[in-house]
């Protein structure tokens, strides 16, 4: 991508979506968690603050890492546990046992999930998903081993199954949304197709026998087929979502206007959001929500489609399938279209921690398409001295030296 | 390094492109036709409507006395779940604990306490259960200080009849719903009952009101007042003397009707027995119904003035005519049938026919007018048609139509049989001798009172001068005059009061019981009014089967009674005492059987004051 002061740079467009969801999702947030007061005029909730406040913070993060070049996330040597991205994966994996500690982890509606970490609570689970796309990224392009044996390509997954299993205890949406994703990372990473092809059918029949063998998950996992024959029961949650999308009309009610949300839609702040946008802003909101996320699939496909370093073509279509793929659950959840998982919308639904981090890995994103580094990109071998005295300006300059084209 | 596949990017990104769009899809048809299914589910969670309930209007005499009218009361009410619920979150065993307020309540509104356990058990699921109606404060108060979870009370609106049973034929009643059943309860219905109005509140999921849109508040418009031309004292009059003469002679039953004969209003119409309105359900139908409209019967004698009126309208006869009627029979109709009165008399004129009621002068007239004649006399005076007073159920009575009649008819009809009048025609038709001759429109409401507190009458109510001229009023008059006489010195001196001059015909007709005639069961009916000068009350009585080892003539049972009821509403209405009647003309004087000028004075003036 060329700089140019007649054009909005790339980096530039994704912080102005970040901006735009995490605008929406505050003003959403605010709105469906507002309830009846008495008291007359605009009053801020206590969702609605703590968001624009974790709003605030996630576009700070945001900022500052795209400032940053990803390429730290290589390491130097070709130790693999010299590897941050292996660190990174260590330290998720000792979150995710540490949340099922009793009295370490927080409970919350029946479900430990939640690590205190100074003034917030952390899921682990949000923190393993980025670990995952971070480590593949780096796994699947410098190779620390060869993927083309099937020896290799199972010593991929050993690490990634693992610490999967560890999420899929506390949390069976993100366990399921991390296997698509890691999917589709092996896909594009270029890992034989056979290899694959032996692999995922026995996965998949494992995790189908894990819902199916017990009779109340099956029940949960079907009710989505006819939610009403269990009003009260499994399909309270889906049929309040269809009765926000049948109340809103095409037209929605104009925000602030749902009824859904006053009490009636469970969740309506984080799981069920997008059906509280659906009410109030009607088909325009839900096209909305898509475009935006359609803007960052398209930032990610801008980097896979362009001549550069693997690495960041890689990374990239990670984070844009993460983002992207969490956001088609949450939004196939709320339209009563698959069984519901615990998946925020990302970027809009409340909740601090994984906002936060989803700011940092667009970031991430952000910096990639700041920071251009060459198709074969080596590791520069003593970078950091360098790179500590640099100028902006020089720094350009070393780079348009490694750079070929 | 290897670098990740564009193509195999291109696919899943393809594909999650196609998700976003399908869901898209999914959106939009869940906002337009998807909705369909739930909308209707959406708004029975958010909305919660309640009727607003219309007052139901109240009834006046025409006096502004009330005679039925709506006072709100309060209901006991129960939810039953909210109650168990409300137990248990005590930790209390909720069964026991309901047994055991259900006890302290029925203590206080005298229930069988097993009965309503019983009834909360069945509904225990129910949100609404209503355990008493009308309940007065010091109930309230008592229930309250129990302080016990899912009681509560809702307002209800309790129909009162303060004057008891009295009018209660023209009031009618209402049912349980509130809904008239009887009377002008059932007649005006729809103009007193109103209309509920209802309001539809957006709630939130703990049914907090929200918001009422202009357009799901539809206030209650509440029913107007009716105004009626009872009088109620006049109404207690006739009841009183209704109810006397009917337990005197061990009668039936028995109506009364009093009409002011220059507006047709019914300022009394009385049946014997009556009901109390408040409890309508303990009346039986048969006794609910209001026969003064509702049962026609065979007049007998009280027809006669209805035939000589015409006659002497149309100059087929004259008031001094005199018809040799010789003795107590005649066989008339071919010398088939034997026509009968009760006292033989050589030569009687037309007057005295009236006056002592003659069969034979009657046959004998009517055979000189003719059937077609007669029917024409009685379908002049509308009887078979219905009066349109403003009460339901009202009969036509029977005249046949011509073509029916036969050669036995010609008698018959002149003694007031073959027919069928109700009281309410008879009086209507006195009221046309009483008026001059113009036959009047029975009305029992006088007017509406609507929300702005106005009074409205009817616009298409007749005037006076309006009203047909059926009979001329010179031939009015005259008959008037007969029927005095009547009172006089014929068959109703029981009637006679030493204030006013009253004019009357009495009537004693077989009732047929099981479709045939028999000697027992008699019609007494006496139709007339007062006084002469200038008549200002009619009215028509009629008592069926009074005790025939007491008393069967109309002049005896019902006679008297009238009277009564004649002296007793004109001394409140306080109209002047009447001077002495004027005697006969001078060519009738010399024709009338056992003339003497004396009877017509007078004998004393007392003003009889009743308790």
């Amino acid at each position: 991508m060329d700089d140019s002061i007649y054009r909005l740079r790339n980096h530039d467009l994704l912080l102005l979506v970040v901006i735009s969801l995490l605008g929406l999702g505050v003003l959403m947030v605010q709105s469906a968690s507002m309830g009846v007061s008495g008291n007359l005029g605009f009053q801020l909730t206590d969702l609605g603050k703590k968001q624009l406040i974790f709003a605030g913070v996630g576009i700070g993060l945001f900022i500052l890492i795209k400032q940053v070049d990803y390429m730290r996330l290589v390491p130097r040597s070709r130790s693999v546990w010299l590897a941050p991205a292996t660190w990174l994966m260590l330290i998720a994996m000792a979150a995710c046992v540490a949340v099922l500690i009793p009295h370490v982890g927080i409970e919350k509606n029946g479900a430990r999930r939640w690590l205190p970490l100074g003034v917030m609570q952390v899921q682990p689970s949000e923190l393993a998903k980025w670990a995952v796309v971070i480590f593949l990224a780096w796994w699947l392009t410098y190779r620390p081993i060869d993927l083309n044996r099937f020896g290799g390509f199972l010593i991929t997954l050993v690490p990634i199954g693992l610490l999967t299993l560890l999420v899929v205890i506390q949390d069976f949406g993100t366990a399921a949304l991390i296997a698509v994703v890691t999917l589709a990372m092996l896909l594009v990473g270029r890992v034989k197709l056979w290899h694959l092809a032996v692999v995922v059918p026995p996965v998949m029949a494992i995790g189908l026998w894990f819902v199916a063998h017990k009779e109340y998950r099956w029940k949960r996992m079907t009710a989505f087929l006819d939610p009403y024959a269990a009003p009260q029961a499994e399909g309270y949650h889906m049929i309040q979502s269809l009765l926000s999308f049948a109340t809103g009309g095409l037209a929605g009610t104009g925000i602030g206007g749902g009824i859904q949300k006053l009490g009636y839609l469970p969740e309506d702040t984080t799981d069920f959001i997008f059906a509280t946008v659906c009410e109030e802003l009607g088909l325009f909101g839900a096209l909305l929500i898509i475009v935006f996320y359609l803007g960052i699939l398209m930032m990610a496909w801008q980097v896979m489609k362009s001549k550069r370093d693997s690495f960041g073509r890689m990374l990239a279509f990670g984070i844009g399938t993460m983002i992207c793929t969490q956001a088609t659950i949450n939004l196939a959840v709320a339209t009563v279209s698959v069984p519901t998982k615990g998946l925020s919308l990302p970027l809009i639904s409340s909740g601090g921690s994984g906002l936060i981090i989803t700011c940092g890995a667009l970031g991430l994103l952000g910096s990639i398409l700041k920071h251009r580094h060459a198709i074969d990109a080596v590791v520069p071998e003593k970078p950091r001295k360098k790179r500590v005295r640099k100028s902006k300006v020089i720094n350009n300059r070393m780079w348009s030296e490694w750079t070929t084209a | 390094m290897v670098a990740p596949s564009s193509f195999r990017a291109s696919g899943v990104f393809l594909l999650i492109v196609l998700i976003f769009g399908a869901l898209i899809g999914r959106v939009g048809y869940l906002q337009s036709w998807g909705s369909q299914k739930n909308i209707a589910r959406a708004e029975r969670q958010q909305f919660q409507a309640e009727p607003l309930f219309a007052r139901r209007g109240s009834v006046f005499d025409r006096n502004g006395m009330l005679m039925a009218g709506t006072v709100q009361s309060q209901s006991l009410f129960v939810d039953p779940k909210f109650m168990a619920d409300e137990f248990k979150n005590l930790g209390l065993e909720p069964l026991l604990e309901m047994d055991q307020a259900v006890g302290r309540i029925c203590k206080i509104i005298d229930r069988n306490p097993l009965e309503i356990s019983q009834l909360l058990g069945d509904r225990a699921q129910s949100r609404f259960v209503r355990l008493a109606d009308n309940l007065d404060e010091a109930t309230i108060r008592a229930i309250d200080r129990l302080d016990l979870p899912g009681i509560g009370f809702s307002p209800s609106n309790i129909r009162y009849y303060p004057m008891g049973s009295i009018a209660s034929h023209v009031l009618g009643g209402v049912g349980s719903d509130g809904n008239g059943l009887e009377g002008v309860e059932l007649k005006f219905n729809k103009l007193l009952a109103g209309r509920d109005g209802n309001k539809r509140t957006l709630k939130d999921a703990r049914r907090r009101p929200i918001s009422v849109d202009a357009d799901d508040y539809v206030a209650a418009q509440h029913g107007q007042h009716l105004i009626l031309t009872i009088d109620a004292n006049i109404q207690t009059i006739v009841e009183q003397e209704l109810a006397a003469a009917c337990e005197k002679f061990k009668a039936e039953n028995g109506e009364a009707v009093v009409m002011d004969p220059w507006t047709g209003e019914v300022l009394a119409l009385a049946n014997y027995p009556t009901f109390n309105p408040q409890v309508l359900n303990e009346a039986t139908q048969e006794r609910r119904r209001d026969r003064a409209l509702t049962d026609p019967y065979e007049p007998g004698s009280t027809i006669k003035p209805f035939i000589v009126g015409p006659a002497l309208q149309s100059k087929v006869t004259r008031s001094a005519e005199v018809f040799p009627v010789n003795g107590i029979s005649w066989p008339a109709g071919y010398g088939r049938r034997m026509i009968r009165d009760v006292h033989g008399y050589q030569r009687l004129a037309l007057w005295d026919v009236l006056v002592k009621s003659s069969n034979i002068g009657m046959c004998m007239l009517s055979q000189r007018m003719g059937n077609k004649g007669l029917h024409d006399a009685l379908k002049s005076f509308d009887f078979g048609k219905r009066t349109g007073i403003e009460l339901p159920g009202e009969d036509p009575g029977l005249v046949n139509p011509l073509k029916k009649w036969n050669r036995f008819s010609t008698e018959s009809i002149a003694q007031g049989y073959e027919m069928r009048v109700t009281p309410l025609q008879l009086a209507r038709g006195m009221c046309a001798y009483a008026n001059g001759g113009r036959l009047v429109q029975p009305h029992v409401v006088e007017g509406t009172v609507g929300p702005d507190g106005r009074i409205v009458r009817d616009a298409s109510r007749k005037q006076f001068s309006q009203a047909p001229q059926v009979i001329g009023a010179d031939a009015a008059n005259q008959v008037r005059r007969i029927l005095c006489d009547v009172v006089v010195r014929g068959t109703a001196t029981r009637a006679r009061s030493t204030t006013y001059n009253f004019f009357g015909k009495t009537g004693t007709a077989h009732s047929a019981k099981n479709g045939a005639y028999n000697e027992d069961n008699y019609t007494s009916s006496f139709i007339g009014g007062g006084p002469y000068e200038h008549p200002r009350l009619v009215i028509a009585m009629v008592i069926h089967n009074p005790d025939k080892s007491l008393a069967h003539f109309g002049g005896t049972v019902a006679a008297p009674a009238a009277g009564q009821v004649l002296q007793r509403s004109l001394e409140y209405l306080q109209i002047a005492a009447s001077p002495d009647l004027p005697l006969p003309p001078p060519q009738v004087q010399d024709v009338l059987y056992a003339f003497d000028p004396s009877v017509y004075r007078k004998k004393s003036v007392t003003v009889s004051i009743k308790e």
